[in-house]
């Protein structure tokens, strides 16, 4: 199959699982006990107005569907309950910069970070420096990222004043949350790199390397990490769920103006559109992820992208 | 002449979970310069790790309990790690069994023609650009694919990749091992050839580790025999063909024309448990022509000729003469006609 | 060498198994038995800091924080459990039907496998809960959704595996039913993957809960749980940090146990690295 075909495939298959969870979506929180429609009395008079003027309630099921897809196309998403007069696609545009801002760094952070341990743990295999490592990456696993968060807040700004506690102003607010968001990112690369550096520091190719002068860290530099690192790039996808996941509590905690921020809140306040819009965001841009990562997987590694196999 | 490499009463042991399993017991052969020796045995005789141990790349368990190997009246096993870095690659270099996976699968192969060169020298990437262009041209590979990369090629362009890195800071020693088993007879065929023509043209010296006699025949100067971590007869490759004295030999030989892959299915039984080696010759249980005292005392050499030795009690003064299989004798009665 | 020896070979699996066994034990134990009452308020004694007659200190109605970290480990411990059974069921069914069914079936089974894990578990979960009434159950509900995919995924790929084999040809020849061959066959070998997936959905399962009792979405107070606590305990974390540490220590080293367990268990039982990403 050449690299257009099956990017077309893949892309087709996206939109129609995108197009199922939207879908999902608007049934869901149609027809379940708990969902707004289903309870029009639990919703303020104001509520019912908005609902009735933006998602055409009270006309035919199959209208509303039609109104709701018509609006995604456009860049509608309904107008938000808790701002009754701030449409969400504005109330989230204005957001989505520090959210974007702390995903990045943290990746690029957990990313650098994890790839140094394993590298380290892998070129020093069974020394204690390997143990400190895999500690560690057990460690960044299983430590929530929101337990992180609150610890790091409550001994790095409350007792320790390092950091301020909260806000988003200066560069060193962004520090803590991204420490915390970076953690799993960090432990996910570390055991990731550590298991393929370890395959190829024992391969043939890493021998002739040896035989031909190059040092164990020489090795690991030239020849292992290219090799090691390029799969690498399959984590992105499960990085970037634990990263949202992650940012909800994270954002929330270190009052960082973001998306997860703004999604708690409006959980909290039973804001249905702005809670149905970021959960399409966020699936779109899983979704997004994965495909992206799955293509330039193909474009980056020779041996897949000259339909070799892999070794 | 002094020889350029020395092996000294080499041994080589691994740690197991069962035990310390002593792979080579005693290996000593030299090698002058431009000299080609070939390096013959089963599977697990000890060839492969001989030649690990002269470049210090045993895997980890593995560790030299004692013995020299000295290039140039040099001992390597003395040097630090640090001074094996500057001989590896460009004293000595390697060229392993396996084209399919020596090769890093994510860089292009000129640059890893190139690597050892600017490793090891100041050279400018142009300059080094052209000595690897060059050097795959003599092994066969056209220059224009140095961008490539190694799933792009052949097993046998693979091959010549790997002598070409190699050859690349013109060694003193290449250590082959078992560079032709993976491959396909025909292309077996033709590396043998650029080996020997290699050979010729840079003088390099060569350790050529293999299981296969008929590998040696055309290349070698000289063969030594290893069985269970010893080497258990040494010649020139003449002597080894039409003189040999240990049966362990006899065996090899006759099991030559008989398999075609030329592999020691003929000799019977199985090499001996080296967790707990035999006292005397460890091929003594499956030799035929053994006596008592192979069982029981381990034999020295005993010289055949100047170049030729064999450990076998076999040769010992007062030693029952034995008449040995048919075709091995029909090579010796070759020897004493060219005699 | 059998997995489990292999597996009690290994220290960290030995003393996470141990941790484990002792953390559930004491806390079931204690809260069934009554020998602690996560409910009870001293108000004479609030907000207590650990030491004296209560050991870890009281939370802000006087209630001991023992008690409510043992019971909001065994309401952890509970959900994850559930979680984990839902997933093992439809998994293990999803997975035999369509790794055993036939081509036509296990296609449209794949098609459809496929477009449910392109939803994010977080989606999911938030959805679900907005619309299901708060609760234990509710949140089991939500895990087990989009949970049971991988298991299902594990559980086809070891039937499709079992049927190459030769002994199950000779089965089919004997005229075994596609029953039999799922219950006989398919199913012991794969015992030791879905003993391993199953370790790794547990510890994601007490995350969810406390990630969602965080967010206002799980459980509410004064349900104890670890979640719950956690929240709690944020909100006081300036003036009296023990309340935030105790439930963080303890959800930590659950999840350190369970993760070290778990890659024990995979060490042991899937030296191939079949359940690896």
């Amino acid at each position: 199959m050449t690299l257009a075909r099956y990017t077309l495939r893949r892309l087709a298959s996206m939109l129609v699982t995108l197009w199922i969870i939207v879908t999902l979506t608007f049934f869901l929180l149609r027809f379940l006990p708990g969902s707004p429609w289903a309870n029009p009395m639990d919703l303020s008079p104001e509520q019912v107005a908005i609902l009735n003027e933006h998602a055409g309630l009270g006309r035919p099921l199959i209208e509303q569907y039609g109104l709701y897809l018509r609006g995604l196309l456009t860049g509608d998403l309904g107008v938000s309950f808790q701002f009754r007069d701030q449409p969400v696609t504005a109330l989230l545009a204005g957001r989505i910069g520090p959210s974007l801002q702390l995903g990045l760094q943290a990746i690029v952070v957990g990313a650098l970070a994890g790839t140094v341990l394993g590298v380290v743990a892998a070129v020093r295999s069974n020394t204690w420096l390997d143990s400190g490592s895999t500690v560690t990456a057990v460690l960044g696993r299983s430590v929530p990222s929101f337990v992180a968060a609150a610890l790091l807040q409550y001994v790095l700004a409350v007792r320790l004043g390092w950091f301020p506690i909260a806000g988003w102003s200066f560069f060193a607010h962004t520090v803590l949350p991204t420490i915390a968001l970076a953690l799993a990112p960090m432990a996910d690369a570390a055991r990731f790199v550590r298991t393929e550096m370890v395959e190829v520091l024992a391969s043939d190719y890493a021998d002739l390397a040896r035989a031909g002068g190059l040092g164990p860290w020489q090795v690991a530099w030239k020849h292992g990490l290219r090799n090691s690192v390029i799969p690498m790039l399959t984590l992105l996808g499960p990085m970037a769920v634990a990263l949202l996941t992650g940012s909800l509590v994270v954002e929330n905690i270190f009052g960082v103006p973001g998306i997860g921020e703004q999604l708690v809140r409006s959980i909290l306040v039973n804001d249905y559109p702005t809670v149905m819009a970021v959960t399409i965001l966020y699936s779109a841009l899983l979704l997004v992820v994965v495909f992206v990562v799955d293509v330039l997987y193909s474009v980056v590694d020779p041996r897949v992208r000259l339909g070799g196999g892999r070794r | 002449m002094t020889p350029l490499l020395e092996v000294e009463d080499l041994h080589v042991s691994f740690s197991t979970d069962a035990g310390r399993v002593q792979a080579v017991r005693g290996v000593s052969f030299s090698l002058r310069a431009g000299e080609v020796l070939a390096v013959v045995g089963e599977s697990g005789s000890g060839k492969s790790v001989t030649a690990r141990a002269i470049m210090g790349l045993l895997a980890r368990n593995g560790s030299v309990d004692s013995g020299a190997v000295r290039l140039r009246g040099r001992d390597l096993l003395q040097a630090s790690e640090r001074e094996l870095r500057r001989v590896r690659g460009k004293d000595v270099s390697m060229v392993f069994q396996d084209p399919m996976t020596c090769l890093d699968p994510t860089m292009p192969v000129g640059r890893q023609v190139m690597e050892p060169l600017r490793h090891h020298t100041r050279v400018s990437r142009r300059a080094a650009r052209a000595a690897a262009a060059e050097l795959l041209a003599r092994v066969g590979i056209a220059p224009d694919r140095m961008r490539q990369y190694p799933h792009q090629f052949s097993g046998g362009q693979r091959q010549r990749i790997a002598l070409a890195i190699a050859l690349v800071n013109r060694p003193d020693v290449v250590l082959a091992d078992e560079p032709t088993t993976a491959l396909d007879v025909s292309v077996q065929a033709q590396i043998l050839d650029l080996l020997a023509e290699l050979r010729r043209t840079t003088g390099t010296a060569m350790v050529l580790v293999t299981h296969d006699l008929g590998v040696v025949a055309s290349v070698a100067d000289h063969v030594a025999v290893m069985y269970a971590g010893r080497i258990v007869e040494l010649g020139t490759t003449r002597e080894v063909f039409y003189h040999p004295q240990h049966p362990y030999t006899w065996g090899l030989l006759g099991s030559l024309p008989t398999a075609q892959t030329g592999r020691l299915e003929t000799v019977p039984g199985s090499p001996p448990d080296l967790l707990d080696p035999p006292p005397g010759d460890a091929f003594a249980p499956r030799n035929a022509y053994a006596l008592p005292r192979d069982l029981e005392e381990a034999p020295p050499f005993f010289d055949v000729s100047p170049t030729h030795r064999a450990a076998t009690w076999l040769l010992a003064p007062g030693a029952p003469a034995v008449e040995p299989p048919a075709d091995v004798r029909a090579r010796w009665d070759r020897w004493e006609e060219q005699r | 060498m059998s997995p489990w020896r292999r597996l009690l070979r290994r220290p960290t699996s030995v003393a996470s198994l141990a941790f484990l066994a002792v953390v559930v034990v004491v806390a079931v134990g204690a809260t069934v038995l009554g020998v602690v009452d996560p409910t009870a308020q001293d108000l004479h004694a609030v907000n207590q800091t650990p030491g004296g007659a209560h050991l870890l200190g009281t939370d802000g109605f006087g209630r001991d924080l023992l008690a409510r970290l043992l019971m909001g480990v065994r309401v952890s411990l509970t959900i994850a459990f559930f979680a984990g059974l839902l997933d093992l069921t439809v998994g293990i069914a999803y997975g035999l039907v369509s790794g055993l069914a036939g081509p036509s079936v296990d296609a449209a089974m794949q098609r459809v496998l496929e477009v449910l894990a392109g939803i994010p578990t977080l989606v999911v979960l938030v959805l679900m809960l907005l619309v299901l009434p708060p609760g234990m159950v509710s949140i089991v509900l939500a895990m087990a959704l989009t949970g049971w995919i991988p298991m299902a995924r594990l559980v086809r790929a070891q039937a499709f595996r079992v049927k190459e084999r030769e002994f199950m040809l000779a089965a089919r020849v004997l005229g075994a039913g596609r029953v039999r061959l799922a219950l006989r066959h398919v199913l012991p070998n794969s015992l030791g993957l879905v003993v391993v997936q199953t370790m790794f959905t547990i510890p994601t399962a007490i995350f969810f809960e406390a990630f969602l009792s965080f967010i206002g979405l799980g459980l509410r107070p004064p349900v104890a749980s670890l979640g719950t606590l956690l929240s709690t305990g944020f909100q006081t974390m300036t003036f009296l940090p023990h309340q935030l540490l105790v439930p963080a220590i303890a959800l930590s080293a659950v999840m350190i146990a369970f993760n070290l367990l778990a890659d024990g268990l995979r060490d042991a039982f899937d030296p191939r690295g079949v359940t690896r990403r």
